[in-house]
């Protein structure tokens, strides 16, 4: 049942993530190669510069609909009208919240590798990039990947934003849940929810970090790496998820 | 050995807030029935349906479906009909069909696309496109192209013209499942009185009446609409 619920939920969503990200790719061209085709021409710079403006809002813009995109995915699916739809499917608690946080997860991982993309293909193509030379940056590139080391810490590195993508979104999801539970002013409610749990979130990273550190002979060491922040997120998710599946379970209560 | 009833309440109870919104109810509901749930604004009838299809939680007591507490097993057995639109904007009418044969065993895919044709519904046709009235129709259609054991339809008749409650009725009438009972909650008694096996009547969260519709007209000498006027007077 879970990947039916994935089915349905990336079909309702592909639509316009794909044209958010068509936009972006296209933008950035546009701008690349009027960039390049001015610059050579020596003609006024001005419309690229409104190019490069817009180009830069849309980026803000694309972070921007995936977040509310997600969010909304969530709350209109599982609070409001749909949510009749989804809460009367023979399926469990735990399958609702995986078939929301994985596309959620998986479309803000898509989001941010659309903007590393498109933010390549405007440097390759616009002019100020052709200068460079090529050589040096695949010496560069091929000499971090050579080291094991090196290639170790990105992937921890990795895992890491993962968790805290991954908490994040179900901080959000446990903060509309919780919401849920106020008679009246559920949104304000959720809101509130959400910076109470940052507020814990922040003390505890806090607290944690500050047992971590130690100062020798004048220098800083800490003690908590990439690993132990992983942990840190995953323990923070564990918490949203089991909030959230527990008014999912026990309180639920669709207007 | 008596048949299991389709629906068991036990001690069922509701709050919103302070406000007791059904009060400890006990009901029983057989199999192969068409079933009233009658009562006036606020009696709780939408509550009693929601807390059937878990999509409330009871502050007390137990509700049962063919045997199975509300949970996935009970959901596959209930065919729900909610008040509101609940399918997804971006949907066609064809996702929709997709949608229900994915997670209902018991849809007849046939019978849906057979229905939609009929009603000269395109199934390729985006739900947002779709006029008020054939939205409605295209629920309906869904809800009642599954083989369920129970049918929970919350004010199916409420707010359409005559014509279109004909539509409704016959639909109902015609497609559901005969081994299954229906649950039907409407202001609009004297339209489906005829259809009716039985009634409750809901007051104040607590049923005041479970009767046969031919028991009401042969003990009491009144219609279940002239029934209902007599116990809900202002």
């Amino acid at each position: 049942m879970l990947s039916k619920l994935l089915k349905y939920e990336f079909k309702s969503t592909c639509r316009m993530f794909g044209l958010v990200y068509a936009v972006l790719v296209l933008l950035c061209l546009l701008t690349g190669t009027s960039d390049h085709i001015f610059d050579d021409m020596g003609g006024d710079v001005s419309v690229v510069q409104v190019l490069l403006l817009i180009t830069v809002l849309f980026f803000c813009a694309v972070i921007l609909i995936t977040t509310v995109l997600n969010i909304q995915r969530f709350y209109s699916g599982t609070f409001r009208e749909e949510g009749y739809l989804l809460h009367t499917l023979p399926v469990r608690p735990w399958q609702i919240l995986a078939g929301k946080c994985i596309p959620a997860l998986l479309w803000t991982m898509a989001s941010g590798a659309v903007m590393v993309f498109s933010l390549l293909l405007l440097l390759l193509t616009s002019s100020g990039i052709s200068g460079v030379d090529w050589s040096e940056v695949y010496d560069f590139l091929a000499e971090l990947f050579s080291d094991g080391q090196n290639v170790a810490t990105m992937a921890r590195g990795g895992i890491m934003l993962l968790a805290m993508l991954l908490a994040a979104i179900l901080q959000v999801y446990a903060s509309i849940s919780l919401g849920q539970l106020l008679p009246a002013h559920r949104t304000a409610g959720a809101v509130a929810v959400w910076f109470g749990l940052s507020v814990a979130e922040n003390w505890t990273a806090a607290l944690t970090l500050q047992t971590s550190v130690t100062v020798e002979n004048g220098i800083v060491y800490m003690r908590a790496g990439i690993v132990w922040y992983t942990v840190f997120y995953l323990v923070w998710s564990a918490v949203f998820w089991a909030a959230t599946q527990w008014v999912l379970t026990a309180r639920l209560n669709l207007e | 050995m008596t048949e299991q009833p389709i629906l068991t309440c036990k001690g069922l109870a509701k709050r919103y807030g302070r406000r007791e919104v059904l009060r400890e109810l006990d009901l029983a509901l057989p199999r192969g029935r068409i079933i009233g749930l009658l009562g006036p604004n606020g009696a709780g009838k939408t509550t009693l349906i929601k807390l059937i299809c878990g999509l409330l939680t009871p502050d007390g007591g137990s509700i049962s479906v063919a045997g199975h507490p509300v949970g996935p097993e009970s959901k596959a057995v209930v065919s729900y009909l909610p008040e509101r639109p609940f399918l997804g904007k971006w949907m066609t009418v064809r996702d929709s069909l997709g949608l229900f044969r994915d997670f209902y065993a018991d849809f007849d895919r046939a019978k849906a696309e057979d229905m939609l044709a009929r009603l000269g519904v395109d199934a390729g046709a985006r739900l947002t496109t779709l006029s008020k009235g054939t939205l409605e129709k295209v629920h309906l259609v869904l809800v009642m192209s599954r083989n369920a054991q129970l049918y929970v339809l919350d004010e199916p008749i409420g707010g359409v013209d005559p014509a279109a409650r004909d539509f409704i009725l016959s639909t109902i009438l015609t497609n559901y499942n005969e081994a299954g009972s229906i649950l039907i909650s409407t202001h609009l008694i004297a339209d489906v009185e005829t259809v009716l096996d039985e009634v409750l009547f809901l007051k104040d969260g607590s049923i005041v009446l479970h009767d046969t519709v031919d028991h009401i007209r042969e003990e009491r000498g009144t219609s279940v609409d002239g029934l209902f006027r007599e116990v809900f007077k202002c």
